[in-house]
């Protein structure tokens, strides 16, 4: 699998290097994904925090650098939003 | 992208450059950022001693012991004569599992491994929230681990949707199994300086390079 080191959209083994990015970028790379990074998957998820159980946390990074936005998806699957302007810790 | 997409696009960038004028030495914040246990902590803490000011933070063996961000203000490193003043932002390490059972090996009790774990997870979006707050940046990489983690990865483009400038540090080569070069064949598009932090081989190097990439 490629994936543009820019916008983080991935593309499969069979695409041509050669071609850039949807998004411009020419900058592709070959991503081995270890085991432990793919056995999680946040695809179409909205949550970018979710509480699998207490103490255990799987974390999207991407989502969490691309939006302001925190959504938390504890064990009852109940979503907990924190916006922007919210200053509580 | 519509045209005022474009002009908006076109603005920030001529605000940066402007701001970025009236910047002085001083006002470069250099952020580390990278995987858990890769160093981060112990290179700023070599940073500091070399500059001879005192330590940022604690080195542990154990994962996540960095759970806030450190900072340590007018730091100056000499560069072939010339000063560099910055500040430094040590991180928390970016991983996208905690999970506190990792934690119990290292003895801690189960309330006390979830509440760490809590903390390390506060820790890790306050790192990404950092990005913000940097001018320029090291991606610290362990040499001894497979550099093309989905972490790495993530990092190197944020830094460049951003335009943050930034240098793969490759730490750890004081480690038998370190390959350094396999970093440098990752990511042959952007600077690799490999070092150790924790013997000083190679600081010079760095410095050199953070100099020519990062000051005036």
């Amino acid at each position: 699998m490629y994936q543009c080191i820019v916008c983080g959209r991935t593309y499969s083994n069979d695409h041509d290097v050669e071609e850039p990015c949807k998004c411009g970028s020419k900058i592709l790379i070959k991503i081995m994904e270890t085991k432990k990074d793919s056995d999680i998957s946040f695809n179409n998820r909205v949550e970018n925090i979710t509480v699998k159980s207490k103490g255990v946390f799987e974390i999207n990074i991407q989502s969490l650098i691309n939006k302001d936005t925190i959504v938390i998806k504890d064990e009852s699957d109940i979503y907990y939003v924190k916006v922007p302007w919210d200053t509580d810790e | 992208m519509t045209i005022i997409d474009t002009i908006s696009e076109q603005f920030n960038k001529m605000f940066k450059k402007i701001k970025n004028w009236f910047k002085t030495k001083n006002d470069v914040t250099l952020g580390f950022f990278g995987n858990t246990n890769v160093g981060k902590t112990s290179l700023a803490n070599r940073i500091c001693a070399d500059a001879g000011v005192g330590q940022l933070g604690k080195i542990s063996i154990i994962p996540h012991e960095t759970r806030e961000i450190l900072r340590k203000e007018g730091i100056t490193i000499n560069i072939n004569g010339a000063k560099l003043s910055m500040n430094i932002l040590d991180v928390p390490g970016v991983a996208i599992k905690v999970d506190y059972r990792e934690f119990l090996n290292y003895g801690f009790s189960v309330d006390e491994a979830q509440q760490r774990a809590r903390e390390a997870t506060k820790g890790i979006v306050e790192a990404l929230g950092a990005l913000e707050n940097v001018d320029a940046a090291l991606i610290i990489l362990d040499s001894t681990q497979d550099p093309k983690l989905q972490i790495n990865i993530t990092l190197l483009g944020a830094m460049e949707a951003r335009e943050i400038p930034f240098i793969i540090v490759a730490n750890k080569i004081d480690l038998e199994n370190a390959k350094f070069e396999k970093i440098k064949k990752a990511f042959p598009e952007y600077p690799v300086i490999p070092i150790s932090a924790l013997t000083g081989k190679n600081m010079e190097q760095l410095y050199e390079k953070i100099g020519e990439n990062f000051g005036d």
